[in-house]
């Protein structure tokens, strides 16, 4: 209340068009804050990992970029590489935040809460799918993304966007880009050894598929199965570069995956020069169909059939110890690696999350506009 | 192309007349090199007096072959070691004339002797395939280093270590990669011990730290058991007792760089022991 006497200066109330020019201005001048969540998760994740590299890429494009954890114990994981990772970070429960117009949240699709909990902020917000079972298993039945107000989705393939489009309507804007893996991944001289890394979801599947090789084939007996874990007691994840050098050396890779949305691994694997023989998941990765959807060759090798795999294994094996692996398999996996590499994927994202900031920035010079039409309308009434 | 490739012959008839061809022919057609190895082919002195090895002789191929008469011992280590004092390439190998080299054998054993990875590598094993004389694949040799259980904890995969070749002793170097100086300082092939020179060979070069690598491709084909060949005739006639002592006199000798006589009284006072009836 102002003191008996002395003249108060009052300062007029914003108008709206007010408050859309402040936007606008903060908009243009690049004061968006990204806002990125994330999980913590026990094992490396390329999905984690590509959390990282889009918010490193924001970050790169000027803006003030924050990753929002699920946990205050979350640990920066150390597998990815620092300068990924260093970025600021804040725990969900101890943000306080405040969001405006001009803002952007980037909610993958584990976060179904925190889609329903946003869902009456004015930023913009965008849902990540990397994984179509973790967005299906996230949601109650009967609701979709749209139930919080989410319509903008970056996603990792043209697979994963047709599901979308096929079970959760057209009326999406769905962006897609081709992940990045590091340029360290890539082959560089190294000799292989007799050595297949193994990875997959499910351990009992991987060991079913190591014992029946064995039991199969005696003879190659000395053919190690390298689950890309640290030598030490315990065991521990790989750092992704130490994974990459051991992708290198290493002259095969097994994958059973069912649930991949995208299958990273297949493609490091091509990227270190090593034979993928894999399991085709229940979403078969874009890049093994040629462009009428046929199973495309020379790109490792691929199985509907769990038992096969063994029999598969043994084949490589002993075109690996004869050295009769074809030069197109060695070309062609080039060919689908390539597709996949840091400087598309930064300049394809860099435009999505560009275009989302200069489509608010049309939205509200449009509003703009508007406002002050109605305003000076509004005038005009008054004066006359 | 750095390598010499060593063929020792100590007989010649039809027969080997016509498998020395195949394994020539192996070294000819060969993948992924621009260049073939010079050969130097050390044949057992009275050879020459056969028409057919004479023709074998001034007969032009596309390949360098140079023919060393052997007038001293004519065994098989002494062969090679003849021939490893006249290598005048960084590296050699040796072929047996029965045998065979994988099509791309060259290309990659190039590849790993010109990676400064494997820059203190003296020996680079190849895989061997063991055959049949039908040709039948038998069983693998040297790949063992690649296995975990092998190696054990302390030794490093891909390389041969002194604890496990204390406990497994299948190790072929016919087809391997051998530095040439290093062979000829570390003494070569002893012809003074049978059965195990292959054994105590390894076994010398692990004692001066010397570092053997199996390069893990199929790079060498080797007719198991040759009718008539030293190996048939000794696992045909030799006692268990005789084996013993001999990969026993491998792991004692292993300890000298020179050839020295065997002492043969306990191999004969074995055999005795052995021939006597069970009481």
């Amino acid at each position: 209340m102002a003191e008996e006497g002395k003249e108060v200066q009052l300062t007029p109330e914003p108008t709206q068009a007010d408050r859309v020019k402040n936007s606008i201005s903060k908009l243009e001048a690049k004061q968006s804050k990204f806002l990125f969540f994330i999980a913590a998760t026990p094992n490396p994740a390329a999905s984690i990992y590509e959390i990282y590299f889009h918010a490193k890429t924001v970050q790169g494009l000027g803006y003030d970029v924050k990753i929002l954890t699920d946990s205050a114990q979350y640990q920066i994981p150390d597998w990815i590489e620092k300068d990924l990772t260093d970025i600021p970070h804040e725990s969900m429960e101890q943000a306080k935040l405040t969001v405006g117009p001009e803002d952007v949240l980037v909610i993958p699709e584990i976060f179904s809460n925190v889609m329903e909990q946003t869902k009456n902020l004015p930023a913009i917000r965008v849902g990540l799918l990397q994984s179509i079972d973790y967005k299906i298993n996230a949601l109650m039945p009967g609701v979709d993304w749209k139930s919080f107000g989410i319509e903008k989705i970056i996603t990792t393939s043209e697979n994963l966007k047709d599901i979308v489009e096929e079970y959760y309507g057209k009326s999406y804007d769905i962006k897609t880009y081709n992940p990045a893996i590091p340029d360290y991944f890539k082959v560089d001289g190294e000799l292989k050894k007799p050595i297949i890394s193994i990875v997959g979801r499910n351990p009992n599947e991987i060991a079913k598929v190591v014992k029946l090789f064995y039991m199969k084939y005696p003879q190659y007996s000395f053919i190690t199965f390298d689950s890309m874990l640290t030598e030490s007691k315990p065991p521990q994840p790989l750092r992704r570069k130490d994974y990459a050098e051991r992708l290198k050396r290493n002259f095969a890779g097994v994958w059973v995956d069912r649930l991949a949305s995208l299958g990273t691994f297949p493609i490091e694997c091509m990227k270190a020069g090593c034979i993928p023989i894999a399991l085709v998941p229940d979403i078969p990765p874009a890049y093994i169909l040629d462009e009428e959807g046929e199973p495309r060759e020379n790109i490792g090798v691929w199985t509907n059939d769990l038992l096969a795999l063994p029999i598969l294994i043994g084949y490589v094996v002993t075109k690996f110890l004869d050295d009769t692996i074809g030069d197109e398999i060695i070309e062609t996996m080039g060919e689908v690696e390539s597709k996949y590499n840091e400087e598309d994927a930064k300049t394809t994202l860099s435009e999505e999350y560009q275009g989302y900031i200069d489509e608010r920035v049309t939205v509200f010079k449009t509003t703009l506009e508007k406002l002050e039409n109605k305003e000076e309308i509004t005038e005009e009434v008054k004066q006359d | 192309m750095d390598i010499t490739v060593i063929i020792p012959l100590h007989e010649w008839n039809d027969e080997v007349e016509k498998l020395y061809n195949k394994a020539l022919e192996t070294v000819s057609v060969q993948d992924g090199v621009d260049d073939r190895p010079p050969v130097l082919v050390v044949y057992a002195a009275g050879l020459e007096n056969n028409d057919s090895f004479s023709k074998e002789i001034e007969e032009a191929r596309d390949l360098s072959i140079a023919y060393i008469k052997n007038e001293g011992k004519t065994d098989f280590q002494s062969q090679i070691n003849l021939g490893a004092k006249q290598v005048k390439t960084r590296w050699f190998s040796i072929l047996e004339y029965d045998d065979e080299y994988s099509t791309t054998y060259f290309k990659i054993m190039s590849s790993y002797i010109n990676s400064p990875e494997f820059k203190g590598v003296e020996v680079f094993l190849p895989i061997v395939v063991e055959t049949n004389k039908e040709d039948q694949a038998m069983k693998i040799t040297n790949e063992t280093v690649w296995s975990k259980q092998f190696v054990g904890e302390n030794g490093t995969m891909g390389y041969l270590n002194k604890d496990s070749l204390n406990q497994y002793t299948d190790f072929k170097i016919c087809g391997a990669l051998l530095n040439t100086d290093e062979y000829n300082t570390a003494g070569g092939l002893k012809s003074n011990i049978k059965l195990t020179f292959q054994y105590e060979f390894l076994l010398r070069y692990m004692n001066n730290a010397s570092k053997i690598y199996t390069v893990p491709k199929i790079g060498y084909k080797h007719l198991i058991i040759r009718e008539g060949s030293l190996f048939d005739t000794l696992s045909k006639t030799m006692t268990m007792d005789e084996r013993k002592f001999w990969f026993d006199t491998a792991k004692k000798e292993a300890n000298f760089f020179n050839d020295r006589p065997i002492d043969l009284t306990f191999q004969n006072k074995s055999e005795a022991v052995a021939e006597q009836p069970n009481v």
